[in-house]
Order: structure tokens, then sequence, then C-alpha cells
């Protein structure tokens, strides 16, 4: 099962809505760096995770989320995880595709 | 000098820990303001997220950007404009940010960059 990794803002490039145009479903989908801003609590960015194929698990690094201001601001959707989690994807995922 | 200021304009358009445009144009304007320049700001797309509260880069070993950014107040940049298309797509508008800005509609950004003598882009 495919883990993809997502560091771009959505609003900075198309990495994030190429990502979403090819993910499949039961996939995960990691948020790091400006990535992270894909998990704002937004009407457009919600949007999109709504959109997103059945059972896609999203997660966003805690880091991250912290450094930007964003601890109280995530889609409910986006399971918050610290590096021991971000290791844990990666050796429970194959491939890995990173988007930037 | 002689000659008359310049009035610049410094167009902030990045997040604050992607990369290192937004620090670098932070310095830009308060170096230019401690040369007694008149330096506007106006921080639209991804830079407006500059301006979010509560922000902790301690875990990715990088400066508090928004720290930083009041220090534009004790150098005397006083114009300082965010665009509220920026904000309102992110969710930011009516948020509380660590900068008192004018939010100003698309419009009249680019009529504030039309004003300018000299814009600065980022």
């Amino acid at each position: 099962m495919t883990l993809h990794i997502v560091n771009k803002s959505p609003h900075a490039t198309n990495a994030l809505a190429s990502c979403l145009r090819v993910i499949q479903p039961g996939e995960s989908l990691l948020f790091i760096e400006d990535g992270v801003y894909a998990a704002l609590a937004t009407a457009e960015a919600g949007a999109a995770i709504v959109a997103a194929p059945d059972r896609v698990q999203f997660y966003a690094l805690q880091t991250d989320v912290a450094a930007r201001g964003l601890v109280n601001r995530l889609n409910v959707a986006v399971n918050v995880i610290d590096y021991a989690g971000f290791v844990e994807l990666t050796e429970t995922h194959q491939p890995i595709q990173s988007w930037y | 000098m002689s000659t008359p200021n310049k009035s610049f304009l410094l167009v902030s358009r990045s997040g604050p820990y992607g990369s290192a445009q937004a620090r670098e144009a932070l310095d830009i304007a308060l170096a230019g303001a401690a040369f007694n320049q008149t330096i506007d700001i106006l921080f639209m797309d991804d830079g407006v997220l500059q301006l979010l509260p509560d922000q902790d880069p301690t875990g990715i070993n990088q400066k508090n950007l928004a720290k930083t950014l009041p220090m534009l107040k004790l150098y005397d940049v006083a114009n300082i404009y965010a665009e509220q298309h920026s904000l309102a797509v992110r969710g930011l508008l009516g948020e509380t940010l660590v900068l008192d800005c004018k939010v100003i509609d698309s419009g009249a950004a680019g009529r504030l960059i039309a004003a300018a003598d000299m814009v600065l882009g980022g």
C-alpha cells in the first residue's frame, strides 16, 4: 500500500492536487513541511479531503503543525503524528511517493 | 541626501518556514526602515500564513518569524496590509493576527502596487 508524502502548500504548487488525482482507496497521505497547510480546517481544504477516495488515511507531522501555529486549526480527519509515527508509516507502506 | 525618498512596497507571498523568502522579505523591510526609507508591506497568498499566532518552530530548528514581525512597528513601518482574499481562502478572516494589518480587497492591493515607486516582489 502506497504512502504519499506532500511537502508543499496546496496554494503554492499543484503537488497536492496531483496526488489527490491519483491516490487510491485505502492509501495513506502524510503532510509534512508546508504540506501541513492542506490540513487546515477550511472549507476549501476540507472539500479536497472529503473528495478523496474511500479509506484514504490522512496524517500531518506534529513538529511542522506546531511550527506553523496550526495545532488547534486542523481538519478532524487528519491524524497528527510525531517522528516515530512517521517512521512507522514508512515501515508499513511500500512504495513511498513524495510529491514536491 | 537631497534626493527625495522613494516609496517602497514589499509584497510578501510565502509561508514562514518552507523557504527563506519570508524571512528575507522581513529582513529587507527592517533594513530599509533602519535607513529611514518608507516601506509598506502587503501580505498576500501564503504570505498571510506568517501572521498566524501560536507558531512554535523549535521542533524544526528555526527562529520564530511571528516573534520578529512585530519589530516592524518599532521600526516605524506603519502601513501593513493583508489581502482579504488570501485570508479568506485560508480561513483567517477575522482571526487575531500577530500584526495589526489593514485588510484590503484585491482591487485595493492592485492600486497599492500601482501607486508605489518601487515594488519588491517575493
